[in-house]
Order: structure tokens, then C-alpha cells, then sequence
């Protein structure tokens, strides 16, 4: 038995070397492959492949180890993974990694005894606005908490989007690309009735799959099939709402649609032209019904020329981005210009990185087209490592609109000289790899992407690599050695990536969304593009609208606009009518902001002035509720997780600036102490090796600036004000308002809770582990906690 | 060749040599443990980080791997680096207590108070043996594995694989397995023996 097992193994391992090729670039993949056949990486599988691939098995077990998406022992049979994104932490994911992991009695990370489950923690998966996640086996559950688990772990289901692919002729010249424009918009636009739905993350967590389904089942029905054409697309924006269905060329926008919706969606909707009221959007402001979508507060303030072509298009057919004037760029960039040209216009627009640092594109693009390489070979990479808990922008365009992303890589590469590219995409998202494959696969088919684009002579090929689940390989040298597949280590890059970057030539590696806005700079032309905007911050950004906020969701604004205008018109402000506190942005490199700054613009420099940074557009709004102290020991958690530990600082400072912390919000804390924090922080910042070491004390930095007053108060009064720090607050039952209806005491996982029916219940605090379960089930206010 | 600056002295280096190579070359003193002639600079340490002015800015680099350029203003004992220095020396000390190197550096830093939480891991990551065997032995038998504060020093799934001829150069090269320290014992603790030794310094900083 056993020897078949092996032999078996063997084979396998033998025939997946065989199919991917035994360049060391693959490695990342095949061992993906193994995870998900064993479910682990066995021993003999890495020996089989480093003899197969003739790589160090020493190298191959330092790579296994260094990714977390890679187990060295068997998972069980369903793996559930709590999300610790921002957006999660500030809704308690705590709570819920602690309530599952007491459900199956079982240590996160561990395996239950029967094998069924695995209980994994993630660093976000980019579901942010439907926070705290929790995934089972690939399906997203929303808006979960403590008391759903167990409902949701006895019954879950599974269904991935299944592909269609469009085989093409190729395209050998403009002509040919506009002739296949106009049959595309004939064929996907022929001014008839379609309909998008929502399939973006925040969507697809409360079952926009489902509808999709139910509303293509009823059409059918309906005999509508051949002239309505229904667009699984990705994410519009408005998660609060979702799932999001918008009926075009009307843009009548229905919000919370259920698969129950879907029969009167197409018999009043589609067939009697009339609109569903109540599945229209109140303005919660004058409650007044919305009927069309960019009359939705949400939308009005927003600039959409990035993500608003998301609802227009399947984000699986290129004819559809072609159809709205997809490649025209490139056409025109390959034609009409040199490659100093579309360098200068660049540059005119102002364009500067999305991806968190805002460094000028057109200086690395001069830098990366002026090196020489020793063979002619030149790479432009894209980073879609979008590791920011909180942040998802990437994501979505990369599921919704994958084309313009490529588009604007083909632009670059041409500019720079390139001939070969990657995008490096994080191993959370499995949704964009595939979308993202598919978009190559579909480019390439007609001669968009590969040998002689657009009979230009141009050729300029890409690949899709894939991450191993490790933050550190957003910094562009990590990244590097990752593709290359070894250990996602960061160098020193005294000598720069654009001289000597992936295997040692020039290099070029700009974001998802700084690509993105590339084919629109040379679609419109510089002076357009430029005219949104500051001064030294152009075009818009697309932010993650996350947190303790009444519209979660994605929204592009122009530079410039206020935070206050972003929170408050255009998120809605706090729910729940608490108070606004902060608003984190940056991810783990960025600090918070307090309500005395959200007047300022929003703008590269200007965030970098007040102690934070623009970051890749996470923004995570904070309330009364969010402890600062237990925010800056978030963040601390996770840096040490995703430190790659090479240099001293950076691995020992995160540590012991944790524990220093920890020590705060356990009330151990001293004056002291938090002037060696200050220290060690500074220490730190100066002296790490790359941008995630020397910016990891951000965020502890930023909540001492700004709230002093919240470390005082746990250090002198052992007190925390937000009642998150679970040392320095206890639970009790108001005997007035408590009814007796035993809520809380069946919920209560640790039995803490005493008392009849109808008689008032007590909390024994010795028993209570404050878990707050108690106090998020009562419903007449009765737990107090302090 | 190139010209700059080394604590105020116009020196000439030759292209392609690093910032700790022009140093040593005109006897500056920097401190350094995961940098070893023959091995290929790793820049994990931090120990020997000098302050280099550009322009109105200053930043900390890594000597070991910087290259030289032409008017580079680098000083190397400034307070920024003193202090930069202390504190990394005291990070390591706070993991391997035993080891004779860093209780002198201690000593010749003047770090004198271990103020964060000990343990004793005896290592510092330098990654010393791992380049030892496999840039000079061509052995590739130990590896980094696993990361952030889980990083260790591993031969595969723990056990001696056949790459290893068990010659010995990873010990030989080890900063921390050498003959202990005979002053303390006990983690967080510090020697501080030569603390008050006379020491001069031949390149006092300034411009």
C-alpha cells in the first residue's frame, strides 16, 4: 500500500516537473500543485523535485518554509481561514478566530483530530467592506461574528466560476483590431437590455453567485436568453449594498438583491420596463428611492475613469474591453509614438506609483529604457502582491478589468525596451490569477500580446507568477528573487532594479493600478489626464473604503479631495451613531490620522507630512470603539508574521517592540517603557534593511503622536477607554435592564453566566473570559462593559 | 578611481569597491559580523551602517554593500551611527548572550544595560555558514528556513544531508560558537570587563 503511495507520488511529481518545465521559476507553482494534491509538501515530493528540477533540496526546504501557503504537515479535509485583515481586526476577528478555534477544539493553524478541519489565519484576503471574513474551503462568508460559526461550519457548499474562452483569429495590423472593435460592439452592445451583476469579493461573500444563477434561470424562462445579455462582472464599488445588480443601458441600480429577486427583476424589470422599488437604494439623507446608479450619494463624488468600466464589461471576454475602446491605446502608443514620446507624456501627466511609495513612473521607466542589458532582455513586472490588510483596489481590477492592466504593461514595454514581463500575483487571490491568466491567454490569441503585436514587430511576452502567501514580496527586490523562484528576500538596492533587477537585467516593476492608468494617459492625452488633481499628485486613486463605516466599499476620487468629504459624503460617516476617531491608511507602513486632520487633501505629500502615507488605498476608518493602543500592537502582530527576518532590526526590533506593547495593553506597562518603545521605533525605521523594516514603526509612531493621551491611560490608570483591551475591562449585567432571557447564558462559551428564566443573570467574573460574546447578543443593552 | 569623502579625508577608491572595502583599505575602523572577506556581502547585521551624506540628506547605509561613488560624504562614527550601532548590538546581545564577539563589542560600544527581554538562542542569523558552505565549500548543505523571529539556521527537515563532508567551516566561521565568553552566564546579563580600556581612535569624525 505504502509503496504504491510512493509510486504514485513519484509519478506525479515526475509528470508535474514534466508539464511546467524545470526552470526554477515554476518552482512556486509546482509546489503549489503538491500542496494541493497532498494537501501538504511531503518529504519525498521536495527531495523527488529538487533531484528533477536539480535544485538544493536545502534551497527547496527553505522556500517550503518560508511561505505560509505551504504546510510541511498534512491540513485536514475542509480548511477554514479567518481573516486578520485591518478591516477584520476592527470588527473583532478575534472573537471569531477564538469562537472557531473553541468550536473545533482546535489551535489556530491546527488540525482538528479527525482530520476534517484546518484552522488557518490569513492576512487579508481583500474582502474587506463584508469584514470579519471567514472562508471554508474557498467559499466567503460575510458580516460574520462570534455566535454564526457554529451555523456555519455544519453547513457550507462550494462553487468556483467556471471559464469561457473566445477563440480568435489574430490580429495583424490597426485595421484589423478596430474591424474586430466594431463587430465586438455589435455582437456585446447592441443597445439592447443588458444586465450586470456584482461579482467582485465584497459581492461574491453574500451570494451573488446565487443570483447570478437564479436571474439567468428565470431569462431563460422568460425566452429573453438570446436578447438580453447577462455580464458576470467585477467589483462596482458599493459592497455595503451588495450583492449589486445595475440593468443597462438604463443604469437602474439594484442594491441587496437576493436569488428571490430574480423572477420579478425579469418580468417587471426586462419585460414591463418597469423598475423594482423595493430593491432601489434609499438616500438614507432625505428618503428619497434612487433609481438610477450615478445618482447614488455614494457614486456622485467619486471620479470613475479607472473602475468604472468594471460594470460595463465581463471581465473574462477581451471583446467586451474592446469593445469599449480597449487597445486603442497601445494601437496609437505603437503607431503614433516613439518610446521617448510615450516616456514624455508620462511624465507630463505626473504619473506616480500607486503602489504606496508615489515614485515619478516616467523616471524609472527613463532609468529602466537607458541601461544596457547583456542580452538584449529587459523586464517589466507587475506587482499585484497586494499584501495591505485592508486594501483590495488591486484585486478588483485585476478580476474586473484585467485587460486595461495589461494594456498598460504592453504601453510600458514598449517604452522601456522590454521584452519580457510578469505580473506577480498573491497567492489569496486565486480569483485574479485566473482572470488574469485567461486575459494573457485571450491577448495573445489575437495577436495583442507575443511575437510581431499588432504586425508592429514589436514582441513583448508575459507570465503570471504566483506568491506563496508573504507579504515582504510587495518590496520589489523580495519579488524578484520570489519569481526567480527562491526564498522572497529583500537586497540592498544601492544598485537599482532598473540596472540590475529580476535575474540581473533592467527591470521595471510598477503597480496594478499605476499600470492601469497608463492606456487612459495615452488614450486622452497628458493635459487631460493631468487636469485632475494638486499640484504634485494627478489623476485619481482608488481607495478601500473599510472599517467603521456606513458605505464600505471601493471608490476612485480625484487627488485633492478632502478625507473628511470621503468619510463623510461619500462613506456616509459612522454607523451606529459613534463617534469618529481615526482613519488608518497606509496599511501596516501607513499611521493613523485623527479627526482634527481630515480637512487635509488627499495627496502623496501631504499624507507623508501628518505621519501616514497614501499607501496602495487601504483606508480603514476607526471609531470610539477602536483601542489605538491595541491598533499599533495590530499592526506590530502583523509585521513580526511577515518580517522575512534577515536583518537584526527589523527581527528583533518588531519583536521586542511587541512584546513592549503587549505588556501596555496587558496594564504591565511603565513610562519607561514607552520611551524605550519610542527608541527601539526610531532605532528601527533608521537602520532596517528594506521598506518593510524601516516603515514598520509607522504605525506605533503615529498612534503616540496623535494619541498619547489612550498609552497614558493604560500605562498610569490601567484603563482602556475603548473597551478593547481585554486585561483592563470586565463584563457585568445591569439587573434593570437584564429581562432573563437567557440569551447570553447559552452563548456564553465559558459558562460564566448564572441565572433562571426571567430572573436576572450574573456574571461570575472569574470564570468569564471576555470574550464579549454576552454583550454583542443582548438585545435590551443589559451587559455593561468597562 | 573614484574620490570621496571618509570622515573628512578626500581618499580614492577603485570602482567597484564597497564603502567597508575603501574603509579598511585606508584603516578606518567599522565593526561587522555578517560581512567575511571571500563571502558575498549579506547586509543583515546592520552593524556596520555609516551615515552618507547626498545633498542635504543623510542616510544610513549598509558599508558592506554599498558601492563607493564619486563625492560620497561618508562618516563613520557619527551619533547617529554610535547610537544605531548600540542598539543593534544590544538587540543581538538580548538573543545570544554568550557570545564573546558581542560582549566585546558591549564593551567597546559602551553598552552597558540590556533593556529588552532575553532569551538565549545562540544565534544571530549572520548567515555566515550558510554562504561558507556554498560559496567557499560548495557544500549548500545548511539553508535559512522559515522567517520573521521563527528563523533558523537548517539542514533539511533536520537531518544531515549528504551534501555535508561535516568539514567544519560553518563552526569555523561562526561569531557565536566560538569559546564562550567566561563573564556571564546568564541571559541579559553583560560582561563589561574592558569597558574603561584606553582606546584610540585615529580618525576622529568631522568633515
Amino acid at each position: 500500500m505504502a509503496d504504491t503511495k510512493t509510486e504514485s507520488m513519484a509519478s506525479f511529481v515526475e509528470n508535474l516537473v514534466k508539464s511546467h518545465g524545470a526552470d526554477r521559476s515554476r518552482l512556486t507553482f509546482i509546489l503549489h500543485e503538491v500542496q494541493n494534491e497532498y494537501s501538504y509538501l511531503p518529504e519525498q515530493a521536495l527531495r523527488d523535485i529538487a533531484a528533477l528540477m536539480d535544485i538544493p533540496v536545502t534551497d527547496i526546504y527553505g522556500i517550503a518554509t518560508f511561505y505560509t501557503s505551504f504546510s510541511m504537515t498534512p491540513k485536514g479535509e475542509h480548511v477554514v481561514t479567518v481573516c486578520m485583515g485591518t478591516a477584520c481586526h476592527v470588527r473583532n476577528s478575534t472573537g471569531l478566530l477564538e469562537e472557531t478555534c473553541r468550536y473545533l477544539d482546535v489551535e489556530p493553524g491546527g488540525t482538528t483530530e479527525d482530520m476534517l478541519f484546518t484552522v488557518e489565519t490569513v492576512n487579508c484576503l481583500g474582502a474587506c467592506a463584508m469584514g470579519p471574513i471567514m472562508v471554508v474551503d474557498g467559499t466567503y462568508y460575510g458580516e460574520m461574528n462570534a455566535a454564526k460559526v457554529p451555523r456555519v461550519l455544519k453547513t457550507y457548499q462550494q462553487g468556483l466560476v467556471e471559464l469561457e474562452e473566445a477563440p480568435v483569429g489574430r490580429l495583424g495590423t490597426i485595421a484589423q483590431l478596430e474591424a474586430f472593435r466594431e463587430a465586438a460592439r455589435k455582437v456585446r452592445y447592441p443597445g439592447s437590455t443588458s444586465i450586470s451583476i456584482c461579482s467582485g469579493p465584497g459581492c461574491l461573500a453574500v451570494g451573488s453567485q446565487e443570483v447570478v444563477g437564479a436571474l439567468e434561470d428565470e431569462i431563460e424562462k422568460a425566452g429573453l436568453d438570446s436578447k438580453v445579455i447577462v455580464r458576470r462582472t467585477g467589483c462596482h464599488g458599493f459592497c455595503e449594498r451588495g450583492p449589486v445588480v445595475v440593468v443597462k443601458p438604463e443604469n437602474i441600480f439594484y442594491q441587496n438583491v437576493s436569488r428571490e429577486d430574480a423572477s420579478e427583476i425579469v418580468s417587471e424589470t426586462l419585460i414591463s420596463g418597469k423598475v423594482v422599488e423595493r430593491l432601489l437604494y434609499e438616500d438614507p439623507g432625505t428618503g428619497n428611492k434612487v433609481v438610477h446608479e450615478d445618482q447614488v450619494p455614494f457614486y456622485a463624488k467619486q471620479v470613475r475613469q479607472i473602475l468604472g468600466h468594471n460594470s460595463e464589461i465581463d471581465p473574462y471576454m477581451i471583446e467586451d474591453y474592446i469593445a469599449r475602446g480597449g487597445y486603442a491605446g497601445l494601437a496609437k502608443a505603437l503607431f503614433a509614438m516613439e518610446p521617448e514620446q510615450i516616456i514624455d507624456e508620462v511624465e507630463k501627466a505626473g504619473l506616480r506609483g500607486r503602489g504606496g511609495g508615489g515614485f515619478p513612473a516616467a523616471d524609472k521607466w527613463k532609468a529602466c529604457r537607458k541601461a544596457r542589458s547583456v542580452d538584449g532582455v529587459k523586464y517589466v513586472l507587475c506587482n499585484a502582491d497586494e499584501g495591505d490588510p485592508g486594501a483590495f483596489m488591486d484585486r478588483c481590477l485585476l478580476e474586473g478589468n484585467p485587460h486595461s492592466v495589461l494594456e498598460g504593461i504592453v504601453i510600458g514595454a514598449y517604452a522601456i525596451g522590454a521584452t519580457n514581463g510578469y505580473i506577480y500575483v498573491r497567492n489569496e487571490y486565486p480569483l485574479a490569477v485566473q482572470s488574469v491568466t485567461n486575459a494573457i491567454k485571450q491577448a495573445e490569441e489575437i495577436g495583442l500580446l507575443g511575437d510581431n503585436i499588432l504586425g508592429s514587430g514589436f514582441n513583448f511576452h508575459v507570465g503570471v507568477s504566483r506568491g506563496g502567501g508573504a507579504f515582504v514580496c510587495g518590496e520589489s527586490t523580495a519579488l524578484m528573487a520570489s519569481i526567480e523562484g527562491r526564498i522572497g528576500e529583500p537586497r540592498e538596492k544601492y544598485i537599482h532594479t532598473a540596472v540590475r533587477g529580476l535575474y540581473l537585467r533592467p527591470t521595471n516593476l510598477n503597480n496594478v493600478e499605476t499600470w492601469a492608468n497608463v492606456p487612459l494617459i495615452i488614450n486622452d492625452g497628458a493635459e487631460k489626464y493631468a487636469s485632475i488633481g494638486t499640484e504634485d499628485s494627478k489623476g485619481t486613486k482608488i481607495f478601500s473604503l473599510v472599517g467603521k463605516i456606513r458605505n464600505t466599499g471601493l471608490v476612485e476620487v480625484p487627488m485633492g479631495i478632502t478625507l473628511r468629504e470621503i468619510i463623510y459624503d461619500i462613506g456616509g460617516g459612522v454607523p451606529k451613531g459613534k463617534a469618529f476617531k481615526a482613519v488608518q491608511t497606509g496599511g501596516p507602513s501607513g499611521g493613523c490620522i485623527p479627526e482634527s486632520l481630515i480637512d487635509i487633501p488627499v495627496d502623496f505629500d501631504r499624507l507623508y507630512e501628518v505621519g501616514s502615507m497614501m499607501g496602495s488605498g487601504g483606508m480603514i476608518v476607526m471609531d470610539e470603539d477602536t483601542c489605538m493602543v491595541d491598533i499599533a500592537r495590530y499592526f506590530l502582530r502583523f509585521l513580526g508574521d511577515e518580517s522575512c527576518g534577515k536583518c537584526t532590526p527589523c527581527r528583533e526590533g518588531i519583536k521586542h517592540m511587541t512584546t513592549i506593547i503587549k505588556d501596555i495593553t496587558e496594564g504591565n506597562g511603565t513610562m519607561e517603557q514607552l520611551a524605550l518603545l519610542e527608541e527601539l521605533a526610531e532605532a528601527v525605521k533608521d537602520t532596517s534593511l528594506c521598506g518593510l523594516g524601516q516603515t514598520a514603526p509607522t504605525p506605533v509612531l503615529s498612534t503616540i503622536r496623535y494619541f498619547a493621551e489612550e498609552y497614558r491611560e493604560h500605562i498610569d490608570e490601567k484603563r482602556c477607554r475603548a473597551g478593547v483591551c481585554r486585561a483592563l475591562i470586565s463584563y457585568s449585567i445591569d439587573a434593570e435592564a437584564c429581562t432573563g432571557c437567557v440569551r447570553c447564558l447559552k452563548q456564553c462559551p465559558s459558562g460564566a453566566i448564572a441565572g433562571d428564566k426571567k430572573e436576572t443573570h450574573t456574571i461570575d467574573g472569574s470564570k468569564c473570559d471576555k470574550c464579549g460574546i454576552c454583550f454583542d447578543v443582548c438585545e435590551f443593552d443589559a451587559v455593561v462593559r468597562k | 578611481m573614484v574620490n570621496l569623502i571618509i570622515d573628512g579625508q578626500h581618499v580614492e577608491a577603485e570602482e567597484g569597491w564597497t564603502l567597508l572595502e575603501a574603509a579598511v583599505y585606508y584603516g578606518v575602523d567599522i565593526p561587522t559580523l555578517c560581512y567575511r572577506e571571500g563571502l558575498s556581502p549579506y547586509s543583515a547585521c546592520r552593524l556596520c551602517v555609516v551615515e552618507v551624506k547626498r545633498g542635504a540628506r543623510s542616510r544610513l547605509v549598509a558599508s558592506c554593500s554599498c558601492p563607493v561613488e564619486e563625492g560620497m560624504r561618508v562618516k563613520t562614527k557619527t551619533e547617529r551611527v554610535m547610537k544605531a550601532r548600540k542598539i543593534i548590538i544590544e538587540l543581538m546581545l538580548a538573543t545570544t548572550p554568550n557570545s564573546r564577539t558581542l560582549q566585546c563589542l558591549a564593551s567597546e560600544y559602551g553598552v552597558t544595560k540590556i533593556r529588552f527581554k532575553s532569551e538565549d538562542r545562540n544565534c544571530i542569523l549572520c548567515g555566515l555558514c550558510v554562504r561558507m558552505c556554498d560559496e567557499q565549500m560548495q557544500g549548500g548543505a545548511i539553508s535559512f528556513a522559515h522567517r520573521g523571529i521563527e528563523r533558523e539556521v537548517s539542514m533539511p527537515f533536520h537531518k544531515t544531508p549528504e551534501a555535508c563532508r561535516e568539514c567544519g567551516a560553518c563552526l569555523y566561521v561562526c561569531p557565536v560558537c566560538e569559546l564562550p565568553c567566561m563573564g556571564p552566564m546568564q541571559p541579559g546579563e553583560l560582561c563589561n570587563a574592558c569597558l574603561d580600556a584606553v582606546r584610540l581612535d585615529p580618525f576622529p569624525s568631522g568633515d
